[in-house]
């Protein structure tokens, strides 16, 4: 239980900025460039990474 | 698959000696940065081997989450490691190169380069991750899910960067296909695969010396 925890705990700040980056390119752009194409990658990135998050779920918070 | 096993190194020597000699007295010296473009065909090739490393560390991952494969654990965290062994070499020869060609050893302002360096980073952080937790089923299962979030990240944020264009940074591979003329591909082609045969023995040759640690280890438990 406390193995888990703190494995869970690690993985959130490490996880945290390189996935942040193409959000802040993406959201940049969008508000510099007027154009689809930064939308488009917004919802992109959106649709993949809640696909994997709801597939990874399980995995990361189940005690086994 | 024994044979195959043993047949690799020899394998990679001989594809290393055939892009050495191609890379120095086949392929015509490139009319705009002269003979240091040379390292090109060190440079892309080592980067693309660390993708799929990367790429083949995910892979087992998908097996460890997907089939409960305990062997994959293992496997999936050599080829990473390897990868961050290519990743290395890829900013020390992509930096030798940025010398030679744009006069700094780096340059913050290339999006391409602090990319590679935060993936880099990224996967660094991997043994960070396993490290810090006590080997078994929930560390394995940790370690795979961030193997796959970072194989998925790596085309997302390259695709975010070729949207803001305006780079110094060579794009040699397009929509349009390898922007190279035939010379040049097939000598990219033959480094290429003399990588990817370095990372093949490397990996065999980590993996059967973990195996035999991990063997030890449990015989060492017994006796004790």
């Amino acid at each position: 239980m406390a193995v888990a925890g703190r494995a869970r705990e690690l993985l959130l700040p490490l996880l945290f900025l390189p996935m942040a980056i193409p959000i802040v390119v993406g959201g940049v752009g969008a508000s510099v460039h007027a154009g689809a194409r930064y939308f488009w990658f917004l919802a992109l990135y959106d649709s993949v990474f809640a696909l994997l998050a709801w597939a990874s779920f399980e995995y990361v918070v189940a005690e086994t | 698959m024994a044979t195959v096993k043993a047949a690799l190194p020899w394998v990679t020597a001989v594809l290393f000696a055939a892009a050495i000699a191609l890379i120095f007295f086949y392929v015509p010296t490139d009319a705009d940065q002269g003979f240091s473009q040379r390292i090109f065909y060190f440079h892309v090739p080592i980067a693309l081997t660390a993708y799929a490393c990367f790429g083949w560390g995910a892979w087992k991952a998908l097996r460890v989450l997907w089939k409960g494969d305990e062997q994959a654990d293992l496997e999936s965290y050599v080829a990473i490691h390897q990868g961050v062994v290519f990743g290395a070499l890829t900013l020390l020869t992509g930096s030798i190169w940025a010398r030679a060609s744009w006069g700094h050893w780096w340059l913050w302002s290339e999006d391409q380069l602090v990319l590679f360096l935060v993936l880099f980073l990224f996967y660094c952080a991997y043994f960070m991750l396993r490290f810090s937790v006590d080997a078994g089923p929930s560390r394995a299962n940790m370690s795979a899910v961030y193997a796959l979030f970072g194989v998925v990240l790596i085309p997302i944020s390259f695709l975010a960067i070729r949207l803001a264009k305006g780079l110094i940074h060579p794009v040699v591979f397009n929509l349009q296909g390898p922007q190279m003329a035939g010379s040049q591909f097939f000598t990219f082609c033959v480094a290429f695969a003399a990588m990817l045969s370095l990372f093949a023995t490397l990996y065999s040759v980590e993996l059967a010396g973990k195996r035999i640690d991990a063997h030890i280890r449990d015989l060492r438990h017994l006796l004790a």
